[in-house]
């Protein structure tokens, strides 16, 4: 091992094993794990112990501000500039619940969007794991697991033994 | 469930599903039946431009308006327009929260369709504005003249309606293709190729930790669009009802014109679905099945509209009112008859062949339904739009408008632009979303619960 490692990258035929393999890693204390899927797996953040709701509550934060927002300025506008239309009252709000509807909307498309990409560090044009030219299959049809070497608890020569026990098809090292 | 019992399911693998979409987007050869497509849709494409370029230098007037006929053909064309995107909307996120799996293989490019779909129909209001390069009012921003917008008005109500409608299907068919990019970016293998789609991907690796969070915003996304899908045509209904004018205002717009949004999209989806089948051989992807689905569901939705029929049809003469009842008389009788006899015989007549499995499933026959369902609406969005304000509460200001030229060339030229959008996206969009499918083949085949 010349150059720096990244990590351990193994294959598995099929996802249940995947999601064996890193439910049994971190039961070891593992903890810089991760799988990648071609499709989402159900079972496998849990067994990676990923549990993050913070796009969901940045779309409703962000739906509750921009309601509030458009809601305020529609009022502050009225008052602003009062205009009598048929003998209305200056601030009709019924009449501002739909652009405030839509505005929200607004909001939480945006927020669930961008929180998902920021979240996920994108844009990101390299990862150490493009170098595993196999690495293509994981949008494709494979399941793949990657301990990182930066985990306190990494030690090559027994993870590659455990991750073929677990019906690894195959074990790469990864260059960083 | 053992795999493909339904005809749902292609009787493929994962890999095999990634490589067929995959080849129809880097394959070096393109169907010449794209290319012969493509050029016709140009052609079209061009009558667009050409209406387009005519009504900025001459004015509206070029359009068959006057007043009390103010809206004419651009309005017409919006509902009709936005009202296929709905379609789009419906199959992509509220399908996929009642779990049809059908939904799959037809979801991106129905998704597509309500892109495209958007885009003209915002194109339409701005040209109607007549000077569309002061659109920017209907914005409120800070300005020296002290101007906001007139927030108890229908028509800004409408303006925040398509824009912010714009804004969701645009994230939402990014969102759903970002998978689908990388998927491209690792098939690729001319460097033109890896570079495009590799920048558009912005590194999605597939991992657990990025499809948990993007199955998190994907459900918000579906399930903001539920609500959005009901309220875009409802509010756009509301410029018409919330006016006090015979024939616009019933209380059973907006249901009404949500329901023949949706006819009118899912017959629009089954037209796309039979193109890609005959362009890319997606038969298998892309099977009967999925189309007699298509036509129950627009069997579904044409029903509702008839009860509208019947509903306002009552409601006019129910109310008493000698106006409303004149404007019943006049679309039977009067100058636009032969449109709204159109409108019956296409939505009314025809649209029963619905019922038949055996219409449903062969592919002319849906087409022709589906042709039909959208000649239909787009007849009924005439006669809601033209006939109600020809003869409005004033008789004396009551006027006959003819549409001109210019109306039919800019409408023909319009659905030419659609298939331009559309032809380029599915050669260089996977045209069938390759994640999505995936999921559903390990959900089958291996009992899992992707």
């Amino acid at each position: 091992m010349a150059e720096r490692l990244h990590g351990l990258l193994a294959r598995f035929p099929d996802a249940d094993r995947l999601i064996a393999a890193s439910r049994d890693l971190r039961e070891c204390g593992l903890s810089r794990l991760d799988a990648y899927t071609p499709h989402p797996v159900a079972g496998l953040p849990e067994a990676l112990g990923v549990r993050d709701r913070r796009v969901p509550l940045t779309a409703l934060i962000c739906a509750v501000l921009a309601g509030a927002g458009t809601l305020a300025l529609q009022v502050y506008a009225s008052l602003d500039y009062p205009f009598n239309v048929g003998g209305k009252p200056v601030v009709s709000w019924p009449a501002y619940m739909i652009v405030t509807f839509a505005m929200s909307m607004v909001g939480a498309t945006l927020g669930a969007l961008f929180s998902m990409l920021l979240l996920n560090g994108f844009p990101r044009p390299y990862h150490p794991l493009f170098n595993v030219a196999e690495f293509d299959a994981a949008s494709r049809d494979g399941f793949f697991l990657c301990v990182e070497a930066a985990d306190p608890r990494f030690d090559a020569e027994r993870l590659n033994q455990r991750l073929k026990q677990h019906g690894a098809d195959r074990v790469w090292e990864v260059p960083s | 469930m053992s795999a493909g019992d339904d005809g749902l399911v292609p009787d493929l693998g994962r890999g095999a599903l990634t490589d067929r979409v995959r080849a129809t987007v880097l394959g070096r050869r393109t169907p010449r039946a794209w290319f012969l497509a493509l050029g016709l849709a140009t052609l079209v494409s061009l009558l667009f431009l050409l209406g387009v370029v005519y009504v900025l230098s001459v004015g509206v007037g070029a359009f068959g308006l006057n007043i009390p006929v103010a809206w004419g053909f651009p309005i017409i064309n919006t509902i009709w327009w936005i009202g296929i995107a709905h379609a789009g909307t419906l199959i992509s996120a509220v399908l996929w929260l009642t779990r049809q799996d059908w939904r799959a293989s037809i979801s991106r490019s129905a998704e597509a369709m309500a892109m495209f779909a958007i885009v003209l129909a915002g194109s339409y209001p701005l040209l109607h504005l007549g000077r569309p390069w002061l659109a920017y009012y209907l914005l409120p921003y800070p300005n020296l003249m002290d101007l906001w917008p007139q927030w108890r008005s229908p028509l800004v109500w409408d303006f925040f309606a398509i824009a912010s409608y714009l804004l969701f299907t645009a994230s939402f068919l990014y969102l759903s293709l970002l998978p689908d990019l990388a998927s491209l970016r690792d098939g690729a293998r001319r460097r033109f190729q890896q570079l495009f789609y590799g920048v558009l991907a912005l590194g999605w690796r597939n991992s657990a930790r990025h499809w948990a969070r993007y199955e998190q915003a994907h459900r918000v996304l579906a399930v903001i669009a539920a609500p959005i899908v009901v309220s875009v045509t409802g509010t756009i209904s509301l410029d018409l009802a919330v006016s006090i004018v015979p024939g616009f205002h019933f209380t059973i717009f907006p249901p009404y014109f949500v329901a023949g949004a949706l006819y009118s999209g899912f017959a629009t989806v089954a037209i796309i679905a039979i193109i890609l089948r005959g362009l890319f051989g997606f038969r298998d992807l892309i099977t009967r099945a999925h189309l007699n689905r298509l036509g129950i569901m627009m069997l579904c939705f044409v029903l509702v509209v008839d009860y509208a029929y019947l509903q306002e049809i009552f409601t006019a003469f129910y109310t008493g009112e000698a106006f409303y009842r004149g404007v019943y008389f006049d679309r039977w009788t009067g100058p636009y008859a032969p449109y709204y006899w159109g409108m019956i015989l296409c939505n009314v007549v025809l649209a029963q062949g619905l019922w038949f499995r055996r219409l449903r499933e062969s592919v002319p026959g849906l087409l022709s339904l589906a042709v039909i369902a959208d000649i239909g609406m787009w007849l009924e969005r005439f006669q809601i739009v033209i006939t109600s304000t020809h003869k409005d509460y004033m008789p004396s200001a009551w006027d006959t408008v003819r549409p001109t030229a210019w109306d039919w060339l800019t409408y023909a030229g319009s659905i030419g632009v659609f298939f331009v959008l559309l032809l380029l996206f599915i050669r260089l969009m996977p045209s069938v979303s390759m994640h999505d499918m995936r999921a559903l083949l390990h959900r089958r085949r291996e009992g899992g619960h992707g």
